[in-house]
C-alpha cells in the first residue's frame, strides 16, 4: 500500500465530537507519530483509519479505495489498540492461530516465528489470562506483525514493556519501515517518538493541530 | 469433533432427563406416536398454570442450549474484537457463516434429543412403528425455534450485554408460555384470540397443538382447532430469515469496538 489519506474525517458520538475535520496523508516507508493527551482522540483515529467505526463525515482513502465504500477494512493491516486483549482461555499461540484462520495467509510456522520475534515462547501453555501485562502486550504486538501487513497502527506499542523489549520492538519497527510499510504510532513516550518517527502529529480535542518532522519532534511530546 | 460429541451427549441427556422428571416411563400400553408426543414434543393438554409450568420445565434443555449458543456470535464482540474484526473483510459473509454454524449445532443437539426420544419410545412401548412425520416436524420446530432465539440473544447482547440479552430473550419466551393462561372457558380459541394464539412462538412450538390431515392428525390436534402444522414451519422459517437479515444489517452498521458491553477488548 502506497498511501492512506484522511479527508475531512469526523466522528461524533452522542452529539459529542470525538474527531473533527481531520486531513492528513500517510505514505509508505515512514513512521508517523500521534501525540496528545488522554482522550484527545488518538485511539478513535486509529479505529477510523482501520475501518472499525463508521465516520460521521469525511472519508479514509487507501490507494484510491474509499473505506466503507470500496473496502470494509484496510486490506493488509496489523493493529494494536491500547487495553484490548485476546481470548483469555486460549494460549498465545492458540489466539494467534484463531486470528490467522480468518484470512488464511499464514501457517503455524509464521505464527511461531512472530511469537519468538517479540521475545515470547510459542510453546508456553499458559492461557492469555495468566500472562503478565508485559507478556500480553508482546503477544498483541505479535498478532499485529504476524501476517506481515502493509500498514501498522500501534497504540502505545511499548506500554508495560521492559527496557530490553522496548528496544527490541523499536528495532522491529525500524525493520518494518525499511520494508516500505506505513507505520502509525500513538505514544506518550517521548523516546519512542524521538527515536522512531519521521513525522509527528499532535492531536487535541479531536483535531490535528500541528505537524512537525525530523528533529523538532521533541517539542511535541 | 469434541464439540459435536459434547452436543450429542447433551442432546441425549436432555431428553432422558426430561422423560425421567416429567413422564410416566411405565406407560407401556401407549403406541409409538402417543408416547413420543409425551416424550419429546412438549405436549400439555390444557392451558392451566400447572400444565404451563410443566411446559416451561420441559423447555429447560432449550434454555440451556440457548445460553451456550446465544453468545456464539456475540463472544467476538467481547474478546479480541479489534483484532478479529480488523481482519474481517466481509462482515455479512462472516455473519451468515456464523449463523449457518449455529443452525448446524442446533440441528445436531436436537437430532440427538429426538433420536433418544425415539429410542426410549421404542424401548418403553415395544412399538417400533416409528411415526416419521411426527419426529421430523418436532425436530424442525425445535431447530428453527431455538435458532431464532439463539440469534436473538446474540443480537440483543451486542447492544445490552449478554446478561441483559439472556434475560430479555428468556423473558419473551416465558411470557409467550404464560400468556397462554388467558385461554380458558371465557376466552375460547376462536376469532381474534385464535389469531393471536397462532402468532405466539410458544404455541407454534408444540406439535401436538397443531392440526393435520392424515395419519399424523391421529396423534396431534389436541384442541381441535384449525392450526396447520405446515404453517408453523413456514412461520419459524420466516422468523429465521428475518432475524438473519436483521442481524446481517446490524452487524454492518455498528461500530464494533464501541459496542462492547462486557469488558475491554
Amino acid at each position: 500500500m502506497d498511501k492512506i489519506e484522511l479527508i475531512n474525517v469526523s466522528k461524533e458520538i452522542k452529539k459529542k465530537k470525538i474527531l473533527e475535520d481531520i486531513n492528513v496523508k500517510f505514505e509508505k516507508g515512514k513512521i508517523y507519530g500521534l501525540v496528545g493527551k488522554n482522550g484527545s482522540g488518538k485511539t478513535m483515529l486509529f479505529r477510523a483509519i482501520s475501518g472499525l467505526i463508521k465516520l460521521s463525515g469525511g472519508m479514509v482513502v487507501a490507494d484510491g479505495k474509499v473505506l466503507h465504500k470500496d473496502i470494509s477494512v484496510l486490506p493488509s493491516l496489523g493493529i494494536v489498540i491500547e487495553n484490548t486483549g485476546l481470548y483469555p482461555e486460549f494460549t498465545g499461540f492458540e489466539n494467534l492461530k484463531l486470528l490467522s484462520k480468518i484470512n488464511k495467509k499464514i501457517g503455524d510456522k509464521e505464527i511461531w516465528e512472530a511469537i519468538k520475534r517479540v521475545g515470547l515462547d510459542p510453546a508456553d501453555k499458559r492461557s492469555f489470562r495468566k500472562y503478565s501485562l508485559g507478556m500480553k502486550q508482546k503477544i498483541v504486538l505479535a498478532q499485529a506483525f504476524m501476517e506481515d501487513p502493509e500498514v501498522l497502527l500501534l497504540d502505545e506499542p511499548t506500554n508495560a514493556l521492559d527496557e530490553e523489549t522496548v528496544n527490541l520492538i523499536r528495532e522491529i519497527l525500524l525493520e518494518e519501515k525499511e520494508k516500505g510499510k506505513i507505520i502509525i504510532i500513538a505514544s506518550h513516550s517521548r523516546e519512542d517518538i524521538e527515536y522512531l518517527c519521521d513525522e509527528v502529529y499532535k492531536i487535541s480535542n479531536g483535531r490535528i493541530n500541528v505537524k512537525r518532522g525530523g528533529e523538532s519532534n521533541e517539542e511535541m511530546v | 469433533m469434541g464439540k459435536y460429541f459434547f452436543l450429542i451427549i447433551c442432546g441425549s441427556m436432555s431428553n432422558i432427563l426430561n422423560i425421567f422428571f416429567y413422564l410416566d416411563i411405565t406407560d407401556i400400553n401407549s403406541d409409538f406416536g402417543t408416547y413420543f408426543i409425551m416424550a419429546a414434543s412438549l405436549a400439555q393438554p390444557t392451558f392451566t398454570s400447572g400444565h404451563l409450568v410443566l411446559l416451561m420445565q420441559s423447555m429447560i434443555p432449550m434454555f440451556a442450549f440457548q445460553i451456550v449458543y446465544g453468545v456464539y456470535i456475540y463472544k467476538h464482540f467481547c474478546c479480541a474484537s479489534v483484532y478479529y474484526f480488523s481482519r474481517q473483510k466481509n462482515r455479512t459473509r462472516w455473519f451468515i457463516g456464523e449463523s449457518v454454524k449455529i443452525i448446524k449445532y442446533t440441528a445436531i443437539f436436537f437430532a440427538s434429543y429426538i433420536l433418544t426420544a425415539i429410542a426410549v419410545t421404542i424401548g418403553v412401548t415395544g412399538d417400533s412403528k416409528v411415526v416419521g412425520e411426527l419426529c421430523i416436524y418436532t425436530f424442525l420446530y425445535f431447530v428453527l425455534y431455538n435458532f431464532v432465539f439463539c440469534m436473538l440473544i446474540n443480537l440483543v447482547s451486542i447492544f445490552t450485554g449478554s446478561q441483559n440479552g439472556i434475560i430479555i430473550t428468556y423473558g419473551i419466551q416465558m411470557a409467550s408460555v404464560f400468556v397462554l393462561n388467558v385461554f380458558n372457558d371465557k376466552v375460547q380459541l376462536t376469532g381474534i384470540p385464535l389469531k393471536l394464539f397462532k402468532l405466539n412462538p410458544a404455541s407454534n412450538l408444540v406439535v401436538s397443538w397443531h392440526s393435520s390431515s392424515g395419519k399424523l392428525g391421529k396423534y396431534i390436534n389436541m384442541f381441535n382447532i384449525d392450526f396447520d402444522i405446515n404453517v408453523s414451519l413456514i412461520y419459524f422459517f420466516v422468523l429465521s430469515l428475518i432475524i438473519t437479515g436483521v442481524g446481517g444489517f446490524i452487524i454492518n452498521k455498528i461500530d464494533v469496538t464501541l459496542e462492547n458491553k462486557e469488558e475491554k477488548g
